[in-house]
């Protein structure tokens, strides 16, 4: 296999050990970086977050103040360098991302018409007919 | 020692197709169980149906009585639901029927999916209290409640049934 790649070189034992460490390295940091992203919050918290806005959009009634504390989402937005909106609604949907490689989206059924601003750390959501 | 790192045999041992097998099977069994761990509890279909009956069931009764225009309620605007979200394909589905004292179907309304109809009446219980649990499967509310209503100055009796379903999951988006 060494021999496909490297010619001759790969015959010499240094050769496939570095290729057999590297590969390892490399397997072991994704497995790692996969198991760190997903236990630092960033990919639960997406989804807690726009599963929770959007229950409360549906439940809601028109008149309503809903405020929510963004306090951990911003925590975790920031450990990942991620500066873009935290939340968006648009089209009945709420997307939350807290990282630049995506975010999660989900579904709201309600038809009143949500205003969002923020006030600091909280997002706050004025439910109108 | 030399001896030992010549010896290509030994190299190729370790770097073999095995062993990247060896990985293969702990890395799925990793990434799967880390997924497994956060996935599970974050399941939301049966508050959303929870939710879906408190709104038509807000619109349609009002101090155990059903609402005057009852026969000719706009079921979107009038109960705060949004029409494009319960079109096909949708993640939602509902169907009230409003029956009269002697069980004649006085008015039916329906929205969604259709398909979850037949999915929620698989998981009803049946005389045995026994119920199928499908985990793909929509998750469903059905209630019924009497109530009266008026007709032409005479109060009646009615039985209003609602089912509501939801099988919606959310999904994971590349860019926001």
């Amino acid at each position: 296999m060494g021999k496909m790649f490297f010619g001759k070189k790969a015959d010499s034992p240094l050769y496939s050990n570095l290729i057999f460490l590297i590969l390892n390295l490399a397997f072991f940091s994704i497995l790692l970086i996969f198991v760190l992203r997903a236990g630092s919050g960033s990919l639960v918290y997406e989804q807690i977050y726009a599963k929770q806005i959007a229950l409360m959009l549906d439940s809601s009634k028109p008149g309503m103040e809903i405020r929510i504390d963004l306090s951990k989402a911003k925590e975790i937005a920031e450990k990942n360098n991620w500066k873009g909106e935290l939340v968006k609604i648009q089209n009945n949907l709420i997307n939350v991302s807290l990282a630049s490689n995506g975010g999660y989206s989900f579904e709201y059924f309600t038809n009143y018409k949500i205003e969002s601003s923020y006030q600091g750390d909280i997002l706050v959501l004025k439910v109108e007919k | 020692m030399r001896e030992i790192f010549r010896n290509k045999k030994a190299g190729e041992k370790i770097f073999s197709i095995w062993w990247f097998a060896i990985l293969v099977v702990i890395g799925t069994g990793i990434v799967a169980g880390v997924l497994m761990y956060y996935s599970e509890s974050v399941d939301v279909r049966e508050w959303e149906s929870g939710i879906i009956y408190m709104k038509l069931s807000d619109c349609f009764i009002d101090s155990g009585f059903l609402v005057d225009n009852f026969k000719d309620v706009n079921i979107f605007s009038d109960c705060g639901l949004e029409q494009k979200v319960f079109e096909k394909p949708s993640n939602f589905y509902f169907l009230i029927n409003i029956f009269d004292e002697n069980g004649n179907l006085i008015k039916t309304y329906g929205g969604g999916d259709s398909s979850f109809k037949g999915e929620c009446e698989i998981q009803e219980k049946d005389e045995k209290g026994k119920a199928v649990k499908a985990e793909g499967y929509a998750k469903c509310l059905k209630r019924k409640s009497m109530v009266y209503y008026y007709d032409e100055n005479n109060v009646k009796t009615a039985i209003i049934e609602i089912l509501t379903a939801s099988n919606q999951f959310g999904r994971r988006i590349a860019v926001v």
